[in-house]
């Protein structure tokens, strides 16, 4: 059994049975998980917990906004979660639908705990993995930032594969300053090589090929 | 005038003094009279045409001086003669002896092979005539002038000119002259003949569109009985019937029965029934669906012999008889028929009687689907119920899942607390009073289940049990086809009844086939075979449901009817230890008998209704 600090992540639990909610906080706390227990998808987004790294572990059947009903609901505000659903009676298009969602697992009650557990930490696992993904961009968008007007351009520009000749002719400057300001981008947005900037620049959504000389 | 009395030749008349020939003015008068009869004759109307031909051969009489002129029909297939048309003078104008026409063999042979016969003294006649000559003697007859009537080639009958008071003398030229007039008269009544069909034909397509109008505005059944009546009365009046008759086909024998019928007097009332075994070929031909018809007994071919004496005994002379086919099947037939006189029903109208006849069918066809409709929705009341116990079933089975799944979570986090170094006793405790009270919650929903079960929705009747076992394997044969077991059936004959609730019987057999059909599909087995077994035991029925599937050891055996044991994936642990409840809540006993590989027997004994 692998032990979770609490900087390990959270995982919120939605069902409308009081003794499954508290079985099932119980047994997740006491496998090391911060835990938050909610008695229906409606009380959850009026709630609106917290934290970086979580997961949501629900019932799919209960009365008024259902497990999948949360999902989707969720999805479209664009602060998705990791989902792990648990249901009474599972049917095959209901999980369908569920994995399709993005869902971890899919478990019919009652379930093992190796089962219950295991799903948590996928959940959370992923869930550290989008939040790396966006503190990841979260930085490179700070980095750009930092850069100048000018320096904007030259990347776009480099990022397309000009050459350092095109570039200065485009721009109306000297190749020099050119090569002065390519270090300066390279070096402010923290990129080891040409490729590692042109990587970047795609996940910043720069037009490649676009002419920035000319907006 | 009624065109179907017996056969008339001649009537009887008094000897008069012989006549002298008939003068070339008498000749010319007549060619004046075939000229104008002839032009008249063009453009009359059917209904005129009798009036028309009296009309002519009253002339002729006056004209030529006879006593009487007479014209005869010859009927198609018989042969034999009929008056049509007649007119005599006055003073003879009495009824007299009527001849038949096989008082005039001679004549009749002679007509038919389109010679005329013409005598003016009976003398004249040769001696092979000498049944005709004492036929004539006796009604009176002196001289007589007898011409074949031809209609498009075919003799059809003839115009005979009689001499009561005196002999006659008939010049050739009278005889050729008479036969064109024949031919005129003939030629208007085959005229009125298709004009009568015709009129039969629309009045029958009016018939038809009143009758489906009617038909579709009568909702209720002894309504539409008298539309139906109705049709009868005026199909059998347009083809002169004394009787018409709805019949209905017998399922389980070869036979006919009466469901509506119109008579056109009291005097004749055709039979309720039309059996094989009195009418063999007639009730063999109409169900395959073949039309007979007949205008008189002597017209049945050989074959239908047999059918002649049952005729002869109900009286019937004419007969049709229109097979009614309803979604490709013969179910019913029209008859009309005749006991008072021969009649020739139209063939030509045989296709409109089948279609107001199917019509009428297909009405009374929905009327037995409707019946068959209701007895359909009585039985769907009862899947209703087998369904809300199956409902019932599934939204409890989802109700228990709550309290064993936070049971499940709570023991499994009881032995993970336990193997800590120091374990955490609050929560342990915690724990262990959340398992006992959601064990409670699930053992009172058992409990409303078997209340729900022992509640007043039981319905206690006599039950067949190889009823109740064909039911349920209608209910399950889908599924064992699609999994490839085939499914078996055996009963003892006569297994007394027994008392109890279908539904729930249904039920319990319905779970221990579930079960065998899981337990043949789970195997590899060859014989992918589900017996369930009906017969008697020492104080009821015995069911057995014997399955060649995987089989269990000892140790599961003694466990399949505790409450929430299971065997299966994503099974309850209910269905078996439910299914006992319901058989000893009916007195009996369910018990199973097994070995690994070897499949499995359930075995229900139920004690006999005391009845």
């Amino acid at each position: 059994m692998t032990a979770h600090t609490d900087a390990a992540g959270a995982v919120f639990v939605i069902d409308d049975d009081p003794s499954v909610r508290r079985a099932l906080e119980r047994q997740l706390r006491t496998a090391g998980f911060r835990v938050e227990t909610f008695a229906s998808a409606q009380d959850y987004v009026a709630r609106a917990p917290q934290a970086a790294i979580a997961c949501i572990v629900t019932d799919v059947r209960m009365p008024g906004m259902s497990g999948l009903d949360l999902q989707a609901s969720l999805a479209q505000a664009g602060c998705a979660l990791p989902m792990v659903f648990i249901t009474g009676h599972g049917d095959i298009p209901t999980t369908v639908r569920a994995m399709k969602g993005g869902a971890i697992d899919f478990l019919s009650k009652p379930f093992a705990e190796r089962e219950i557990l295991a799903a948590v930490a996928e959940a959370l696992e992923r869930s550290r993995e989008l939040d790396r993904a966006r503190e990841d961009a979260k930085g490179l968008r700070a980095r750009f930032q930092a850069l100048t007007p000018r320096e904007r351009e030259v990347l776009a520009l480099v990022a397309a594969g000009l050459p350092n000749k095109i570039i200065a002719d485009r721009l109306g400057v000297a190749e020099a300053t050119i090569k002065v300001h390519r270090g300066r981008v390279m070096e402010k947005m923290g990129a080891a090589s040409l490729p590692d900037l042109v990587r970047m620049s795609e996940r910043l959504g720069l037009e490649i090929g676009a002419d920035p000389a000319r907006r | 005038m009624d065109s179907r009395l017996p056969s008339v030749m001649i009537d009887p008349a008094r000897a008069v003094p012989a006549h002298d020939s008939a003068s070339i003015g008498d000749l010319l008068a007549f060619e004046r009279l075939l000229a104008e009869l002839s032009a008249g004759f063009v453009n009359l109307s059917a209904a005129s045409v009798d009036d028309a031909i009296t009309d002519a051969l009253r002339r002729i009489v006056a004209l030529l001086d006879v006593d009487r002129a007479n014209l005869i029909g010859f009927a198609p297939r018989t042969g034999e003669s009929y008056l049509t048309h007649s007119w005599t003078v006055e003073a003879f104008a009495q009824a007299a002896p009527r001849p038949v026409s096989g008082d005039f063999p001679w004549a009749m042979q002679r007509l038919q092979s389109g010679r005329p016969i013409v005598f003016t003294r009976l003398g004249e006649l040769p001696a092979e005539a000498a049944t005709d000559a004492a036929t004539w003697r006796r009604v009176g007859v002196k001289s007589n002038l007898t011409v074949p009537m031809t209609v498009g080639g075919r003799i059809e009958g003839a115009i005979a000119l009689a001499a009561f008071r005196r002999e006659h003398h008939w010049p050739e030229e009278l005889v050729s002259r008479l036969g064109i007039l024949a031919e005129v008269f003939g030629n208007a009544l085959a005229y009125k003949r298709a004009r009568e069909a015709l009129d039969a034909a629309t009045s029958f397509e009016r018939l038809l569109s009143e009758m489906l109008a009617a038909l579709l505005t009568t909702d209720r059944a002894e309504d539409r009985d008298r539309v139906i009546e109705a049709g009868l009365r005026d199909m059998g009046q347009i083809l002169g019937a004394d009787g018409a008759t709805l019949w209905e086909r017998v399922e389980d024998r070869q036979a006919f029965r009466k469901t509506h019928r119109w008579v056109a007097s009291s005097l004749w009332v055709p039979p309720d029934w039309a059996d094989g075994s009195v009418l063999p070929w007639i009730v063999t031909e109409v169900a395959g669906g073949a039309v007979v018809r007949f205008s008189g007994i002597s017209d049945l071919p050989p074959e239908a012999q047999a059918d002649v004496p049952a005729l002869r005994s109900i009286g019937v002379r004419s007969m049709m008889v229109v097979p009614l086919t309803v979604s490709g099947a013969v179910v019913r037939a029209l008859c009309f028929a005749t006991a008072s006189e021969e009649r020739d029903f139209p063939e030509a109208l045989i296709p409109r009687v089948k279609l107001l006849g199917e019509v009428l069918a297909s009405v009374l066809a929905r009327d037995e689907s409707h019946r068959r409709e209701l007895e359909a929705r009585a039985q769907a009341a009862h899947a209703a119920r087998v369904g809300a116990m199956g409902a019932f079933a599934a939204s409890l089975a989802h109700e228990l899942t709550q309290p064993l799944a936070a049971n499940l979570a709570n023991a499994e986090t009881g032995v993970r607390l336990l193997a800590a170094p120091e374990p955490d006793l609050d929560e342990l405790r915690a724990t262990l009073a959340d398992i006992v009270a959601d064990e409670r919650r699930a053992v009172d929903l058992v409990q409303k289940l078997r209340r729900f079960l022992r509640r007043g929705e039981v319905e206690r009747g006599e039950l067949d049990v190889r009823d109740v076992l064909e039911e349920v394997l209608q209910l399950v044969a889908r599924e064992a086809q699609a999994r490839s077991v085939r499914l078996r059936l055996e009963t003892a004959q006569a297994l007394p009844k027994v008392i109890g609730d279908r539904v729930q019987l249904q039920q319990v057999v319905l779970n221990l086939l579930s079960n065998a059909i899981d337990a043949v599909a789970a195997g590899d087995g060859t014989a992918r075979e589900v017996a369930v077994l009906a017969g008697r035991c020492d104080n009821g029925v015995r069911v057995e449901v014997q399955d060649s599937g995987v089989g269990m050891d000892g140790q599961t055996l003694a466990r399949i009817f505790q409450t929430f044991f299971t065997t299966k994936p994503n099974g309850m642990g209910l269905g078996l230890s439910i299914s006992r409840t319901i058989v000893e809540a009916h007195g009996g006993t369910l018990s199973a008998q097994s070995a690994p590989g070897k499949g499995s027997t359930f075995r229900i004994e139920l004690p006999r209704s005391a009845s």
